[in-house]
């Protein structure tokens, strides 16, 4: 059957109607991360089997433990008040039979004012449509269940329709379980394990007769029983080291493959290390560039007044007052030579006295005498005499004393003024240079802001280099430190368990012989002789056991090697655009477990596989359980549902991918973001002639990435693009 | 207490209409903003500490291009702080130099004033700083009303209108 058509109404982000119609060949649906391309998947498979792959949780989970986040957060917001119903139906054509069917799952929630109320159980509705006849529902619950596993059988559902996330859980060449898991969906191999089963029980049971024959005929009872409950704690024993033994070897694997791992890592851990460290050395120099530039430009206006910038092409101003202060200086100066030279001319009028003519101190005396103590003659007051003598002290001419007194009176604005011309004339010297000093600094602010640019660009480049180291190896920064110790650590596991291997062996080769001593006293016990039949009944057993056994072997490792052919078909075929080296696969035996390995032509191992490499082996693998068994038509019958992370193993093997699956499977349904941002390869996608091309859609949600956080406003918008 | 103390003892005043253009590109002094640092003062496009800082530089700018605008008799008018807080001081020194040097002041002759007559003279004197002020803001003003985005591209601005 193939599907048809998916409707979903109001299911986790596809709010209201939504529908996907799909065709034979292969359907793409391509949206980027978080888009709904995971929700789709969800979608069809809560219908199917009413739960959905939890990848947080890496489980499924039903209905009830999911209900509020299946229902669409815009649908309950944008109701006021009652019911919200989502909804997903998938229609189904058989090609065969004319007949179609369509399976329903809804779920409920009230909403009451502010409170909302989610359902715990969803409804469940199929109906069946035989030609152009009307749709009839199905009611009967088994012929529901039957009708599902037409669609998709149980054992095939994880090979068939599985998200990326979980393909390590159902190939992991690791753990043995999920290859025998596989082994036995391709070729029901589980008879032989019946049948080896048997054979082991036999031979015990057996053996067991031979033992209790044994001890009827043992000379000593007593010390028959001894041995034999001596040889059982042995046996056991033995078989608990064997366990450990098992689990040494395991543990001895898994730390090999990891130092292999690191150690093909190692060298690229070391790059990214030396990056990183030239990266820090560059973010220092680029955020001290950064603080220089900031602190030079935010004080540049500051230097307006600090750098007095702000006196820029004002020399002129200075002259004028030079000249103002100039004149100012010679009035001052005129003034107190008048002064002067008055008071040169009293101090010459007063030379007519004779040289030892008396102080004016003395002239005073005179005066107070009424006395010429010069001439000893009277001198009384107001006489002519008297006159004369005061004539001596009275030296204050009246220009004199005008030009005194107008000094005397004057405001003196000589300290202010001489401040002003000072600080003028250093200011002068300043100003000269303003233009260099501006000049110099933006210059400065070019230099650093070219070194900024720089550093900004060296450092864009480092970092895209590790970002591609990381990439292509998968190694962060955090674990490219760490990877040396790791390998250390990983080599030490190894050599531990080396040792325990050595030990377990030696004690299981020492309990064997121990166990085969004590046999031996057993059967020496024994008196007369054991019944021939009995001897050949124990050698028959062990014969059968042992062809059951390797028969279980040579059928497995059949299936391994169609496995390996047909997972090789698709391998070669998903990558033969591909120029570079591809190899083989070879699924190498290691202790009951597989790894798969990628050789050459003639049989040696290419060099260490990628994570790209390993999940399209994978990918191959899986399609290779399906399309490899014998006698059915699954890739005919059942749709392949997947969103393969394709980005993984690149652009290169992405076409070859999607062309193989459309030649293996009738139909499958395949999402990925990996045609959404790159153009060309949507185009070969769309434009291939190798490629059998359903329907393909882009999904884009109709809000921009930072209104998203509301999901109250979220719906999906689905575009057809072929 | 001699000349040049006497005029920075004057606190010049600023047509009130340009109030809210000053703040624009200063951070009031003595509010909390006043407190902030120098990346958050650049990132908020502010360009002067304090409003005398920019009153200086309007003085220069007046003075620079020789062009005063006298307050008109009746205008609304908001203070500044006296000219003697200005720094740097040695910026305000010369401003009251040039002022000096442009105007009509014989200052042979101002010493012979009485007291009247100097308190006048130092009067005329903060008017001129006030005209050539009300002149640079008014060069200032026209330029951002010419661009309005020459103040906020350009973070030179007030470099550049220095070399115009």
């Amino acid at each position: 059957m193939i599907l048809t058509k998916a409707q979903l109404k109001n299911f986790m982000c596809y709010y209201d109607e939504n529908v996907f119609e799909f065709s034979e060949g292969i359907n793409v649906v391509i949206g980027d991360n978080g888009y709904g391309k995971s929700k789709l998947f969800d979608a069809i498979y809560w219908v199917m089997y009413d739960r959905c792959f939890d990848t947080s949780a890496d489980e499924f989970k039903t209905t009830k433990q999911l209900n509020d986040k299946l229902i669409s957060d815009r649908a309950v917001h944008e109701t006021e008040q009652g019911n919200v119903n989502c909804s997903v139906s998938l229609t189904f054509y058989d090609s065969r039979k004319e007949n179609t069917y369509t399976i329903e799952r809804s779920l409920s929630a009230t909403k009451n004012e502010d409170k909302v109320t989610y359902g715990n159980t969803s409804t469940e509705r199929v109906t069946e449509r035989k030609g152009v006849l009307s749709a009839q529902i199905i009611d009967d619950k088994d012929k529901v269940e039957r009708l599902k596993k037409r669609i998709l059988p149980d054992n095939i559902k994880p090979y068939m329709w599985f998200q990326g996330e979980q393909i390590d859980n159902i190939i992991d060449f690791k753990e043995s379980e999920t290859l025998t898991r596989a082994i036995n969906v391709l070729s029901d191999i589980s008879r032989f394990d019946e049948i080896s089963s048997i054979t082991d029980s036999l031979v015990t049971s057996v053996e067991n007769e031979l033992k209790k024959k044994q001890r009827s005929l043992s000379k000593d009872k007593n010390k028959s029983d001894e041995l034999e409950a001596e040889i059982k704690k042995k046996k056991s024993l033995l078989n608990n080291y064997k366990s450990d033994l098992q689990q040494a070897k395991k543990g001895k694997k898994i730390a090999e493959e990891r130092s292999e791992e690191l150690l093909s890592k190692i060298d690229i851990a070391q790059e990214i290390r030396d990056l990183d460290s030239e990266r820090k050395k560059l973010e220092k120099d680029f955020n001290k560039t950064v603080l220089e530039l900031d602190n030079l430009r935010e004080s540049l206006n500051k230097r307006l007044f600090t750098r007095g910038w702000v006196l820029k092409g004002v020399s002129g101003l200075f002259k004028g007052f030079e000249e103002k202060y100039k004149k100012y200086n010679d009035s001052k100066l005129e003034l107190k030579r008048k002064l002067q030279t008055e008071k040169r001319i009293q101090e010459k009028l007063q030379t007519r006295l004779p040289i030892n003519v008396p102080e004016p101190i003395y002239v005073q005396k005179m005066l107070e005498k009424e006395q010429c103590l010069v001439c000893d003659r009277e001198a009384e007051k107001g006489s002519e005499a008297y006159k004369a003598i005061e004539s001596l002290i009275d030296d204050s001419s009246e220009e004199r004393k005008r030009l005194e007194s107008e000094f005397k009176e004057r405001f003196d604005f000589s300290s202010s003024l001489e401040s002003l011309y000072r600080n003028g004339l250093r200011q002068e010297g300043r100003i000269s240079d303003i233009d260099d000093d501006i000049n110099d600094t933006l210059k400065r602010i070019d230099e650093l802001t070219q070194t900024k640019n720089e550093l900004k660009r060296d450092l864009d480049d480092i970092n895209n280099q590790v970002k591609n180291y990381i990439a292509d190896s998968s190694i962060n920064v955090e674990d490219a430190k760490k990877i040396a110790n790791e390998l250390q650590a990983s080599q030490s596991m190894t050599s531990r368990f080396s040792t325990d291997i050595g030990s377990y062996e030696g004690r299981i080769e020492s309990l064997n012989t121990e166990i085969r001593s004590l046999e031996s006293k057993y059967g020496k016990l024994v008196v007369g002789d054991l019944p021939t039949h009995l001897l050949k009944k124990v050698d028959i057993s062990q014969h059968l056991n042992q062809a059951a056994q390797s028969t279980r072997n040579r059928v497995f490792q059949e299936l391994i090697e169609r496995l390996e052919e047909e997972a090789n078909k698709h391998y070669q075929n998903m990558t033969q655009d591909n120029m570079s080296a591809r190899g083989i696969i070879k699924l190498r035996e290691y202790d009951g477990n597989y790894t798969p390995e990628l050789i050459d032509n003639s049989g040696n191992q290419l060099s260490q596989i990628n994570m790209g490499n390993i999940l399209l082996i994978k990918l191959a693998t899986i399609m290779a359980i399906i399309s490899a068994r014998q006698n059915t038509r699954d890739t005919q019958l059942y749709t392949l549902i997947s969103d393969a992370p394709m980005s993984v193993f690149g652009e290169d093997y992405t076409i070859g991918f999607c062309k193989t699956v459309s030649q293996v499977y009738r139909q499958s349904i395949i999402m990925s973001k990996d045609f959404y941002k790159n153009d060309k390869l949507r185009n070969q996608l769309l434009n291939s002639e190798e490629i059998n091309l359903g329907n393909v859609y882009m999904i884009e949600p109709n809000l921009p990435e930072e209104e998203r956080e509301s999901r109250h406003k979220l719906a999906t918008e689905i575009r057809s693009l072929n | 207490m001699d000349l040049l103390s006497r005029i920075k003892t004057r606190a010049p005043e600023y047509d009130s209409k340009y109030y809210d253009f000053i703040l624009k590109f200063t951070i009031e002094q003595g509010s909390t903003m006043g407190r902030t640092t120098e990346t958050e003062k650049y990132e908020l496009g502010r360009y002067f500490s304090t409003r005398y800082e920019m009153y200086m530089y309007a003085v220069l700018l007046g003075l620079r291009k020789d062009y005063q605008i006298p307050i008109e008799r009746g205008t609304d008018k908001k203070k500044f702080i006296e000219i003697g807080s200005w720094k740097p001081e040695e910026i305000t020194n010369y401003i009251i130099m040039a002022v000096l040097a442009k105007g009509e002041y014989d200052l042979f002759a101002m010493e012979e004033l009485n007291e009247a007559e100097l308190e006048k003279k130092l009067t005329h004197i903060k008017s001129d700083i006030e005209a050539y002020a009300n002149g640079g803001f008014d060069i200032i003003y026209s330029k951002a009303q010419e661009d309005e985005n020459y103040f906020i591209e350009n973070e030179n601005s007030f470099l550049d209108l220095l070399d115009n």
